[in-house]
């Protein structure tokens, strides 16, 4: 009998939802600051942090994971992008406290969106494993 | 040989480009200097006369020695709600100017960093990049975005030759 592959994930909460992004993608938790904007039109992207002379787009995913919740946007999860062959980091608001969890990746069921790319059964909760690049790109829309 | 060995030194200074600052909204914009050759006021300004000659972002023109320049609103060109302009940044490179809130002033800028990939809508052709100014980043215009050569020939095309003529003795 073998055991369930399990892997570790980031639980982050949006509103009254929590959602999941594989822990290889997410860097830091970074407190509040400053959002510096300027015109743009790239769907979700909100303008930018400077982190220790790093500029990070601000990649605000409850527009599109809570948007009727509105939540406050308390932190920022720091989470890697791929780019063909670079990485980019983007700051993703969260409404709250975030949590390492390890648990087996179930296949998306039912009718979910085309970002879910898995999701985890939990205590008390199924929890939707977010694919990133899946969410920011134009035709997750 | 030596002289060459001085030249070489010279450019090993730190890089620096003037630019000027301007307002449209509540966005702060950097431009480089070298690509405006003069600041004007709107009061010259001339409203194209008929709707059938506006095209998008240019609703005026101006003239200076003669030469007739495009004005863009730099409120449509950003996608941005109208803001009460008073100045014109005059384009070296095309018969283009900008309208704009206000002039802030001039500054020297370091490395210009690169717009992050996250990005992918008109931003992508409406900077050049970003840079830091007092702990704020600013985006640093490029000037070829705000009208392409194909919207300057169909302006050509559609508005009369000669400025004056089509332009009715208002300022805007």
């Amino acid at each position: 009998m073998s055991a369930a592959a399990t892997a570790s994930f980031v639980l982050f909460p949006l509103g009254r939802k929590r959602f999941a992004l594989p822990a290889s993608e997410v860097s830091e938790l970074a407190r509040p600051d400053v959002v510096h904007t300027f015109p743009s039109n790239t769907r979700m992207v909100t303008g930018v942090l400077l982190r220790r002379g790093e500029v990070i787009p601000v990649c605000d995913v409850a527009q599109v994971l809570a948007a009727k919740d509105e939540p406050s946007r308390k932190y920022y999860l720091i989470a890697k992008r791929r780019f063909e062959k670079q990485e980019e980091s983007a700051a993703i608001p969260v409404s709250g406290d975030c949590e390492l969890t390890s648990s087996e990746l179930l296949p998306p069921t039912g009718k979910l969106a085309a970002y879910v790319s898995g999701l985890l059964s939990l205590e008390k909760e199924i929890v939707e494993v977010i694919d990133l690049e899946k969410l920011m790109s134009e035709e997750a829309q | 040989m030596r002289l060459q060995r001085q030249g070489r030194r010279r450019n090993r200074g730190p890089k620096t480009q003037p630019v000027i600052l301007f307002v449209v909204g509540e966005h702060t914009f950097a431009i480089a200097a070298s690509a405006v050759t003069e600041i004007q006021s709107t009061q010259e300004m001339k409203p194209l006369v008929s709707q059938m000659f506006r095209y998008g972002k240019v609703h005026h023109t101006i003239t200076r020695d003669g030469r007739r320049y495009w004005v863009v609103d730099a409120n449509i060109h950003f996608t941005m709600l109208p803001t009460p302009s008073s100045r014109l940044l005059m384009l070296a490179e095309s018969p283009l100017a900008v309208k704009v809130d206000a002039i802030v002033r001039m500054a020297e800028i370091g490395k210009l960093l690169p717009l992050p990939r996250s990005f992918k809508g008109d931003e992508r052709n409406w900077y050049l990049g970003l840079t830091l100014l007092d702990s704020k980043v600013v985006p640093v215009v490029n000037p070829a975005s705000f009208l392409s050569r194909f919207d300057m020939e169909a302006l050509e095309k559609t508005s009369p030759v000669h400025a004056e003529s089509e332009a009715v003795g208002v300022t805007a």
